[in-house]
């Protein structure tokens, strides 16, 4: 009824062989949601259809009640790494504000989009950092002005691809404090690779490999995920029998819209 | 150097060619920090070449065929516009690899220039003044048509700074929030050609990309806010337009050319304070 986003039988391909299939899964109000899986495996993809800025082949997907492009002002999305240029003269407000340029005629801000920017800025508690050239910021500063973007915008639903890859321990425990701080008001889901940090704040956990199956994180607590060979990347037990890196063939079911759980 | 000086106020030729290269210095560093910050120079390049065929055309229409309406500065500007919007339409549909479309507009526009002048009678000279310009003959109708763009392309950044700001720092972010990152790209593109149109008359179409990215990527290094980018490289190429007609005026040197070398200098000279700072 109230899920933030409601996939059904979502199949997805960029030409040949499906990169999704047969995905159906429901998320509500209030998540912070880990999707784990390996590389290839259909994480970004899932992404960008929730975007719009992909459309599914087969099913349906909607996100906060509407079809993803018509809910994408409110959908903040935060990608995975910029292709940033050093040099390129901008300071953190301006990034920041970035968040509402689509918004009016021509992208003037006013008044109310700069406290905006400030508030979320405050939110990701860089409230000294206005004036800051964004070039001169470490990658999690710079990671953290990106979500203060996307709240700016007045997200609902915030969307990051691997937010704390490249970022160092010590900015990778704040940020997940700040995921959680943010998970009081909104839905978070976010791309990541390590699994134990993951499952220590996440509410679910949704693993990702050409189909997708959601679990509460409770249950991957209680040891129904168990790290395969002692690291936490990419090798996930998925349950006892199959291991999320090479499940792609017992999970290539017919199309049948059902999907353990 | 001083006699330059002293011969401004008395030479209204000389008078011209200032105000020519401080307007053009203008549009090319707000429009060239744009170039600059989107890495698309050999757009910009592309376009200038092509505004070759529109000056040829102009020429070959007055003297063959006594059509009187398409001026040089219209015909340049009508080629500008198309390659333009030639460039903009192949790279937004990704059907081509942009560097041979780019390839393609730039050679494909020299060479109708120069058939264009060859099949025109009378005096072939116009040519160097097409490629390396003429700023000593700037006429007032010139600076009139100048001063209309400069006007045209500040007015047009002034109104979608924000949103030209967001789609050079991610395109794709951007046209997530809602920007129309097609239609603001044809916009920029448009831009581009008229800023070129602007540069071929003081500094011509070979060495118009030098004054839309040395005076801008010298300044890009002196600050970290596009808009005062924009400012620092304005203020860069004016200086250099100005000094590189007073240096080339006694010794009868090509302005244009000591123009562009005074902006490398600029150039070089900020890189290498950047390195020791």
């Amino acid at each position: 009824m109230n899920s933030v986003i409601d996939l059904n039988d979502v199949c997805f391909s960029y030409g040949g062989e499906e990169v999704l299939h047969n995905v159906s899964f429901r998320i509500g109000a209030r998540s912070l949601v880990a999707v784990v899986g390996p590389n290839g495996g259909g994480k970004t993809t899932l992404l960008k259809l929730l975007l719009g800025a992909l459309a599914p082949r087969f099913g349906s997907v909607r996100v906060l009640g509407d079809a993803p492009g018509a809910a994408r002002g409110r959908v903040g999305y935060v990608p995975q790494s910029l292709p940033f240029d050093a040099k390129f003269p901008v300071t953190v407000g301006e990034v920041v504000l970035m968040g509402r340029v689509g918004r009016g005629r021509f992208g003037f801000y006013g008044r109310a989009d700069r406290d905006a920017a400030a508030d979320a800025l405050g939110q990701v508690r860089l409230e000294g950092f206005w004036g800051r050239a964004f070039a001169e910021l470490s990658g999690g500063e710079r990671q953290r002005v990106m979500i203060a973007q996307a709240l700016a915008g007045g997200a609902e639903l915030l969307l990051l691809d691997e937010p704390v890859a490249n970022i160092d321990p010590a900015h990778t425990a704040r940020m997940y404090a700040l995921f959680g701080d943010l998970t009081a008001r909104m839905t978070v889901m976010m791309v990541s690779h390590n699994l134990s940090v993951v499952t220590s704040h996440a509410t679910h956990v949704l693993c990702v490999n050409r189909t997708a199956a959601l679990h509460d994180a409770a249950d991957v607590a209680g040891g129904r995920f168990v790290s395969a060979d002692g690291g936490d990347l990419l090798s996930i037990r998925h349950g006892a029998d199959c291991q999320v890196a090479d499940a792609s063939a017992a999970l290539c079911a017919p199309h049948n819209g059902k999907i353990r759980n | 150097m001083l006699e330059f000086f002293t011969d401004v106020p008395q030479n209204p030729f000389l008078l011209n060619a200032v105000l020519a290269a401080v307007l053009a210095a203008v549009a090319a560093g707000v429009v060239g920090s744009l170039v600059v910050v989107r890495r698309s120079t050999y757009l910009a390049g592309a376009v200038s070449h092509s505004v070759l065929a529109g000056l040829g055309l102009a020429r070959l229409l007055e003297r063959r065929f006594g059509v009187g309406w398409l001026t040089p500065m219209g015909g340049a500007a009508l080629a500008a516009v198309c390659a333009a919007l030639l460039l903009a339409r192949s790279t937004a549909r990704g059907g081509q690899r942009t560097d041979t479309v780019l390839s393609a507009v730039w050679t494909g526009g020299m060479a109708l220039g120069v058939s264009f002048i060859a099949l025109t009678p009378g005096y072939q000279d116009d040519l160097m003044s097409y490629l390396f310009g003429s700023v000593m003959l700037v006429s007032w109708g010139d600076l009139a048509w100048m001063l209309a763009l400069d006007a045209a392309v500040l007015g047009t950044v002034f109104v979608c700074y924000n949103r030209f700001l967001a789609i050079a720092f991610n395109e794709e972010l951007a046209r997530l929030r809602g920007v129309d990152t097609a239609r603001y790209e044809v916009v920029y593109q448009v831009l581009t050609a008229l800023t070129v149109v602007l540069l071929v008359r003081t500094v011509g179409i070979v060495l118009a990309i030098a004054l839309l990215t040395l005076p801008a990527a010298a300044a890009g290094m002196l600050t970290r806010r596009l808009d005062r980018m924009m400012a620092a490289a304005a203020g860069i190429g004016a200086a250099a337009g100005v000094l590189g007609l007073a240096l080339s005026y006694s010794p009868g040197l090509p302005p244009g050319a000591t123009i562009v070398e005074l902006a490398l200098v600029v150039y070089i000279a900020a890189a290498v304070a950047r390195r020791r700072a």
